[in-house]
C-alpha cells in the first residue's frame, strides 16, 4: 500500500510541476488530464485492493485505508479526472471572452492538480495531525482558485472563504490537540497517540470530559469546511465564484472530505462518551442546515448560488443520517455522500456551461434552454432531478433510506419533518429549473458562441449517467463498498 | 527547573499574551497592533521553553524556537511590510470603538475563565489556567478578526487567534509529535502568504484594504 499511497500524493505534484511549464494552455491541460487518469486508476487499484484484502496500512501505521477512506478516494480522483476534462474549453472561453487573464488561466491546472492532490491525501492520513495538515492545504490552493479571476465578486469571495475556513479549520486543530491530550493519558506521549487507529482502539478508555470538548471543537471546526449551518456562509459566495469546474470539485469532492475528518472523530467520540451526546449535536447541525438552505433556494435569483445553497442543503442531509444512526440510516448517509458528488457536480459543470454560453447566471434571464441548448438543458434538469431525489436517481434509495432509518431507530417525527424539508427544497429547485428549461429562448446576444463544446457537455453528462447507473443497477463491488463504508460507521 | 516554578511561569506568560491580546483589540494604529503581536508570540515561545526545559523535551524546545522565528519576527515583519505599502494613515479602521473593544475582551476573558475552571485539562507540569487563556485568545482573536476593517487587520486577528491554539500545543499537550507540530506552522505560514496576496489584489482591485467594499455577495 506504501508505494501506491505514495504515488497517489507524489503524482499530482509533479503533474503540477510540469503543467506549470507547460504552453500553451491545452498542453497543460493534456498533461493535467493524463495525471488525473493515472490517479484515477491508482485510486481504483487501491480500492480494489482494500476490498479484496481489507484495510491496508502504510509507512509504518502512518498511512491507513479502510472501505470508507476508499470510496472517498475514488469519488475524490473521478470528480477531479471529469473537471479537468471539461476544464479545457471553459477555460480557454473565458479567456477569450477577457473575463481571465492569461497569465492567471495558465495557473489553474497547476493550481487544480495541486488541489486534487491535497484532497486526495485526506483520507490516507492515518494520523489526526497530518489530516488535518491536508485538509488545511486544501483551504489553501482551493482559495487561490476561488479567486482566480481577480473580479471584485472573486476577490470577496476569495477573502471570505479563506478568513473563515481558516478559523474554522484552526478550531478543528484546537479539538485534534484535545484529541490528543485525552490519548496521552491512554497512549503515552508518542506519535501513535495521534494515529486513528490506534486511538480506536483505545477509544473507551479515553476520557469523556474532554473528548465532549474535542468533538464539539471538531464538528464546529470541520463543520465550517463542509458548509454546517449557521457556519456556512462562506460557501454560497466561495462555490458560486469559482470556475465552474472548481465549483465541481469544492462541492462535489472538498465537502466530502471535511465530513470524513468528522466521521472519523465521531468514531472515536461515540465509545469514549456514548452516542447520545454526538448523535444530538449531528442531528442538530444537519436539521438547522436543511432549514437554513431552505429560503434561499426558494427565492434564489443566481444559478451558481442556486446549487451551492443546495449544497448546504445536501451536506445536512449527510449529517443528519449519520446522527439518526443505525444501519439503514448510516447506510442511506454514505450513498447520498456518494449521490450528492455525481449529481452536483454534473449541477455544476452543466450550469457553468449554460452561464458561459448565455453570458448570464441571473436565472430570470434564462429561458428555453430545450432550444438553444438542449444538450445542457437535458444535463441541468437530470442534474435537479437527481439532487431532487427523483426515481431511479440513488438520491431516491438515500432519501428513502434516511426516513426508514428514522423510523428504525424511533425517531419517526424527525423523518416526517425531514422528508417534508427535502420535499419543499426539491419543489424550489424544480421551480427555477423549469423556468430555464423551458419556454421560448431570449433573443440571443451575439458575441456568445452558439454550441457548448463537446468536452463540456460530457463533463456534465459523465457524472449524471453514472448517477443513474447507480441509482437503476449498482454494480456489484460498488455496492459493496458503499456497505462496507457505512459498516465502519457502525460504532 | 522545577515542575512548580515552570507551571506558574506558564500560567503567567499565558495571561500576559492574553492581557496582549486585549491590548491589541483597543489599539487604534497598525503599527502597534503589529507590534502587539509579535510580542505575544514572543511570550508563546517563552512558555514553551519553559516547559520545553522543565520537562527536558528536547522537541518542545525545537518548536519553541521556530514558533519564535516564524511567528514573532517573520509574519510581524510581513505585515509590516503590507501595511507601509498599502495603509498610508497606519489607522486601525473598526466598526466597535476602542474602549467597547477592550471592555469586551476582559469580559469574555473573564466570563471564559470562569466557565472553564471546571474543565479536568490539566498541563503535564500542572499550569492548570492554560485551557481557559488559550480558548480566550482564539475567542479575542476572532473578535479582532470580526471588528477590524482593513484585511491586514484580519490576519493579525486570525494570528493572534493561533497563537492560543499553540499556546495550548505547546503547553498543554507538550509535544504534539514535532512531524506534525512543525507541518501546523508550515501549513499557518502558507495561509498567510496566501491572505497576503489577497491582499494586494484587494488593494489593487479596490484601491485600498478597507473589507467593506466586499459586501457585494448576499442571499
Amino acid at each position: 500500500m506504501t508505494a501506491l499511497s505514495l504515488a497517489l500524493l507524489v503524482i499530482p505534484l509533479g503533474g503540477a510541476g510540469i503543467a506549470l511549464w507547460c504552453r500553451p494552455l491545452r498542453r497543460a491541460w493534456a498533461v493535467s488530464l493524463a495525471t488525473a487518469a493515472v490517479e484515477l486508476a491508482l485510486a481504483v487499484w487501491l480500492a480494489v485492493r482494500v476490498q479484496t484484502d481489507g484495510a491496508q496500512s502504510g509507512l509504518r501505521g502512518w498511512l491507513y485505508l479502510d472501505s470508507l477512506g476508499a470510496l472517498v478516494l475514488c469519488l475524490t480522483a473521478l470528480i477531479g479526472f471529469i473537471a479537468i476534462l471539461g476544464a479545457r474549453d471553459y477555460l480557454g472561453r473565458e479567456i477569450e471572452e477577457g473575463h481571465l487573464h492569461v497569465a492567471d488561466g495558465a495557473h489553474f491546472f497547476p493550481l487544480t492538480l495541486a488541489f486534487l492532490g491535497t484532497m486526495v491525501a485526506v483520507p490516507l492520513m492515518n494520523n489526526l495531525g497530518l489530516m488535518w495538515v491536508a485538509i488545511e492545504a486544501t483551504t489553501v490552493v482551493s482559495a487561490l482558485l476561488v479567486g482566480i479571476s481577480r473580479s471584485h465578486a472573486g476577490l470577496e469571495a476569495a477573502w471570505k472563504y479563506l478568513m473563515l475556513a481558516s478559523v474554522g479549520i484552526a478550531l478543528a486543530l484546537f479539538g485534534t490537540m484535545m484529541t490528543y491530550y485525552a490519548s496521552r493519558g491512554v497512549l503515552g506521549s508518542s506519535n501513535s497517540a495521534l494515529q486513528w487507529t490506534h486511538l480506536l482502539a483505545v477509544a473507551r478508555s479515553l476520557d469523556p470530559q474532554v473528548m465532549r470538548l474535542a468533538f464539539v471543537f471538531v464538528l464546529v471546526g470541520y463543520g465550517t469546511k463542509a458548509g454546517l449551518a449557521p457556519m456556512h456562509t462562506w460557501l454560497p459566495d466561495a462555490h458560486s465564484q469559482a470556475p465552474s469546474p472548481v465549483s465541481g470539485l469544492l462541492s462535489g469532492v472538498l465537502l466530502n472530505s471535511s465530513i470524513y475528518a468528522i466521521l472519523r472523530f465521531r468514531a472515536l467520540a461515540v465509545p469514549a462518551i456514548g452516542g447520545g451526546f454526538v448523535d444530538h449535536l449531528l442531528i442538530g447541525f444537519g436539521l438547522m442546515s436543511i432549514i437554513v438552505a431552505l429560503p434561499f433556494l426558494t427565492v434564489q435569483g443566481d444559478l451558481k448560488r442556486l446549487f451551492a445553497y443546495s449544497s448546504v442543503e445536501h451536506v445536512g442531509v449527510i449529517v443528519l443520517a449519520v446522527g439518526i444512526g443505525g444501519s439503514v440510516a448510516l447506510y442511506a448517509a454514505v450513498l447520498h455522500m456518494v449521490a450528492h458528488s455525481l449529481a452536483k457536480s454534473g449541477a455544476f459543470f452543466s450550469s457553468g456551461a449554460i452561464a458561459q454560453l448565455l453570458g448570464t447566471r441571473r436565472m430570470g434571464r434564462i429561458r428555453g434552454l430545450t432550444k438553444s441548448a438542449p444538450a445542457l438543458a437535458l444535463a441541468l434538469l437530470a442534474s435537479v432531478l437527481a439532487l431532487g431525489g427523483f426515481p431511479p436517481f440513488a438520491m431516491f434509495t438515500s432519501e428513502f433510506g434516511l426516513v426508514l432509518g428514522a423510523f428504525d431507530q424511533g425517531r419517526g417525527a424527525l423523518g416526517v419533518v425531514a422528508a417534508l424539508l427535502l420535499a419543499l427544497a426539491f419543489a424550489a429547485l424544480l421551480f427555477h429549473t423549469a423556468g430555464m428549461v423551458f419556454g421560448e429562448p431570449a433573443p440571443r446576444r451575439e458575441e456568445h458562441a452558439a454550441r457548448p463544446d463537446l468536452l463540456i457537455v460530457a463533463s456534465a453528462a459523465i457524472p449524471i449517467l453514472l448517477g443513474i447507473w447507480l441509482g437503476i443497477v449498482p454494480p456489484g463491488p460498488i455496492k459493496d463498498l458503499i456497505r462496507d463504508a457505512a459498516h465502519i460507521l457502525e460504532v | 527547573m522545577s515542575y512548580a516554578t515552570a507551571s506558574s511561569w506558564v500560567d503567567a506568560l499565558s495571561i500576559a499574551m492574553v492581557a496582549a491580546s486585549i491590548l491589541a483589540l483597543w489599539t487604534r494604529s497598525l503599527g502597534r497592533l503589529v507590534l502587539v503581536l509579535a510580542v505575544q508570540s514572543s511570550l508563546l515561545a517563552v512558555a514553551g521553553l519553559v516547559t520545553g526545559i522543565a520537562t527536558g523535551d528536547a522537541q518542545v524546545v525545537v518548536a519553541a524556537v521556530v514558533v519564535l522565528a516564524v511567528k514573532a519576527v517573520i509574519l510581524p515583519g510581513l505585515l509590516w511590510v503590507v501595511i507601509e505599502r498599502t495603509a498610508p494613515t497606519h489607522a486601525v479602521e473598526a466598526y466597535l470603538g476602542s474602549r467597547t473593544s477592550a471592555a469586551l475582551g476582559i469580559a469574555v476573558a473573564l466570563l471564559l475563565a470562569r466557565l472553564l475552571a471546571a474543565q479536568p485539562f490539566r498541563t503535564e507540569i500542572g499550569a492548570d489556567r492554560v485551557l481557559a487563556t488559550s480558548v480566550s485568545l482564539m475567542v479575542i482573536g476572532l473578535m479582532i478578526m470580526i471588528s477590524r476593517r482593513q484585511a491586514v487587520a484580519q490576519i493579525a486577528g486570525f494570528l493572534a487567534l493561533e497563537n492560543g491554539m499553540a499556546l495550548a500545543a505547546l503547553t498543554a499537550t507538550y509535544g504534539m509529535p514535532l512531524a506534525i507540530e512543525l507541518g501546523v506552522l508550515f501549513d499557518l505560514l502558507i495561509v498567510v502568504l496566501v491572505a497576503f496576496v489577497y491582499s494586494r489584489r484587494i488593494h489593487a482591485a479596490f484601491g485600498s484594504l478597507d473589507t467593506q467594499q466586499l459586501r457585494k455577495l448576499r442571499g
